[in-house]
C-alpha cells in the first residue's frame, strides 16, 4: 500500500521549497536552480535510467533535461502545474525521444545493482501522491492485471504497442484492444471520481 | 465482466490517452497529434490523461545520478554563449538546447533578429496562413530557408501567460517544434532553426503554449493558424 498522508505540514513545506526553487531557477538564479537538481534529479534519474536502460545515454539525457529545466523554469506556473509532474514530464518525454531516435530494442531491466534501493517513500513520492487524489491508483486497481500490468509497463518503460506486443507474445492487435479496453475503464472511472 | 479473449465491440476511441502515455508510433500517431492540434477538446483531454498519468511518477525508483551529470551541467552553463561542443546526430538539439542556455546566462538576447524590420521580398517560400477563427483572411507567412526564419505581419493576438510557437508538419509525420514569435516592428518572427529546411508542401502551424513553448515537445494547445508552404 502506498504511504498514507500522514505528515501535511512537512508535505505543504517540501513542496513550497520547490516551487520556490523552480521559480527562481526561471530568474537564472544559478544556486537555486542548484538546490532544485539537488531535490529532484535522483527521480529524474530513475525516471530516465528505466525508459533508456542505457547508463551513458541516460546520464546524456538527464543533462539535457536540466539544461531544457534551465531554460524553461520562467514558464512554470506554480498555481497550474504541480513542481515535480512538471520536471518528471520533461524528464520522461525526452528520454523517449532518445528511446525511439535510438531504435532501441524493449527495455529489459538493468542487471547493474541499484545504486538506490530505497523502499522509504521520499519526499517527492508523498509530494506526488499529495497532489493527486489519488484517483487514477485507485481506478487501474479496478482493472485486470493484463490492462493495468501493460499501461504501467508503457508508463514507467515507455514502450509503445508494438513493444508490448513483443514483450507479451501476443498479436499487436490483442494488445491494442486490451489496453484500449482498459484504458476507456480508466477514463469511465476517472470520469465517475472527478 | 467480459472475457479478455471474446470477440468484442469496436475499439474505444481513447486517442487522447494513447498519445499521453506514447503508445502511438507511425501514422497512428501522427493523426492523433494533427488532432491534438485542429482539436482543442482533444488537446485538453491528453493534458489530463498526462496530469493522471504523472501521479503514477510516486511509484518509480529514485536513482542518484553520479557526480559527473552535475559538472557537465555546471560546465555548459559556465561556457560562452558561442562554443557548445558539436554533437553529431541527434544529440544536435542537445548542443542547441545548451548554447540557448549558455547565451540566456550570458545576458544575451536569444532571439535577436538582425534585420531591419520589412518582410523580406526575396523571401523563397509563403504559406497562406488560414486563422482558425474562420473571420479573419489568410495570413501570409514568410519562410527565409537561408536565414531560416519565418516571419508573418503583426501584431499577433497572442494571450497573456501564453507564447505562440511554430510547428512544421510534413505530411503524415508529427509536428516538429520550431521557435517562439517575437515582435519585430510591425511584424512577427519565429526562428526555423531545428530543422535543415522545410520542403514545399509542409503545413505550418501556430499553436497557443506556455510560455516558453511546449514543455512536452508537442502542441499542447489550441492552433491558431496552420496553412501548407509553397514555392513562389
Amino acid at each position: 500500500m502506498d504511504t498514507p498522508l500522514s505528515h501535511p505540514a512537512a508535505d505543504s513545506g517540501a513542496r513550497a521549497r520547490l516551487v520556490e526553487a523552480l521559480v527562481a531557477t526561471g530568474r537564472e538564479d544559478r544556486t537555486a536552480f542548484r538546490t532544485l537538481y539537488d531535490l529532484t534529479s535522483a527521480k529524474l534519474f530513475g525516471v530516465i535510467l528505466r525508459i533508456c536502460n542505457d547508463r551513458a545515454a541516460a546520464e546524456e539525457v538527464l543533462s539535457d533535461v536540466y539544461l531544457t529545466i534551465w531554460k524553461r523554469a520562467g514558464a512554470f506556473e506554480p498555481g497550474r502545474a504541480s513542481p515535480i509532474s512538471w520536471l518528471a514530464t520533461i524528464a520522461r518525454n525526452r528520454a523517449i525521444d532518445w528511446r525511439r531516435s535510438a531504435r532501441r530494442a524493449p527495455s529489459t531491466p538493468l542487471d547493474e545493482a541499484p545504486d538506490v534501493a530505497d523502499d522509504r517513500a521520499s519526499a517527492i513520492d508523498i509530494l506526488l501522491q499529495d497532489e493527486s487524489t489519488r484517483a487514477l491508483h485507485l481506478c487501474l486497481d479496478q482493472l485486470d492485471e493484463k490492462q493495468r500490468s501493460a499501461i504501467r509497463t508503457a508508463f514507467f518503460d515507455g514502450l509503445t504497442y508494438a513493444e508490448l506486443a513483443e514483450r507479451d507474445s501476443v498479436p499487436l492487435g490483442t494488445m491494442k484492444s486490451w489496453v484500449r479496453r482498459g484504458l476507456l475503464r480508466l477514463k469511465d472511472c476517472l470520469d465517475a471520481a472527478d | 465482466m467480459q472475457p479478455t479473449d471474446a470477440p468484442f465491440p469496436p475499439d474505444p476511441d481513447v486517442a487522447a490517452a494513447e498519445l499521453a502515455l506514447g503508445l502511438l508510433e507511425g501514422d497512428d500517431r501522427a493523426a492523433a497529434l494533427r488532432r491534438q492540434l485542429a482539436d482543442p477538446a482533444f488537446a485538453r483531454e491528453v493534458q489530463h490523461w498526462r496530469e493522471h498519468f504523472a501521479t503514477l511518477f510516486a511509484g518509480s525508483q529514485e536513482r542518484v545520478p553520479p557526480a559527473a551529470v552535475a559538472e557537465r551541467i555546471e560546465a555548459h552553463l559556465d561556457r560562452p554563449a558561442s562554443g557548445p561542443v558539436a554533437a553529431p546526430g541527434f544529440w544536435r538539439p542537445l548542443a542547441l538546447a545548451s548554447s540557448l542556455a549558455a547565451a540566456a546566462l550570458a545576458g544575451v538576447l536569444v532571439l535577436r533578429p538582425s534585420a531591419t524590420p520589412v518582410i523580406a521580398p526575396q523571401a523563397q517560400m509563403v504559406a497562406a496562413m488560414a486563422l482558425s477563427d474562420g473571420k479573419t483572411a489568410p495570413l501570409a507567412a514568410y519562410y527565409d530557408p537561408a536565414r531560416k526564419i519565418v516571419r508573418m505581419p503583426g501584431p499577433m493576438p497572442i494571450p497573456a501567460g501564453r507564447s505562440a510557437q511554430l510547428w512544421a508538419i510534413a505530411p503524415g509525420h508529427a509536428p516538429v517544434p520550431l521557435g517562439l514569435f517575437h515582435v519585430v516592428g510591425n511584424t512577427v518572427v519565429a526562428e526555423a532553426k531545428t530543422v535543415q529546411e522545410i520542403p514545399a508542401g509542409t503545413t505550418l502551424a501556430i499553436s497557443f503554449e506556455p510560455i516558453g513553448g511546449s514543455p512536452t515537445g508537442q502542441p499542447t494547445g489550441p492552433v491558431i493558424a496552420s496553412g501548407a508552404l509553397s514555392r513562389v
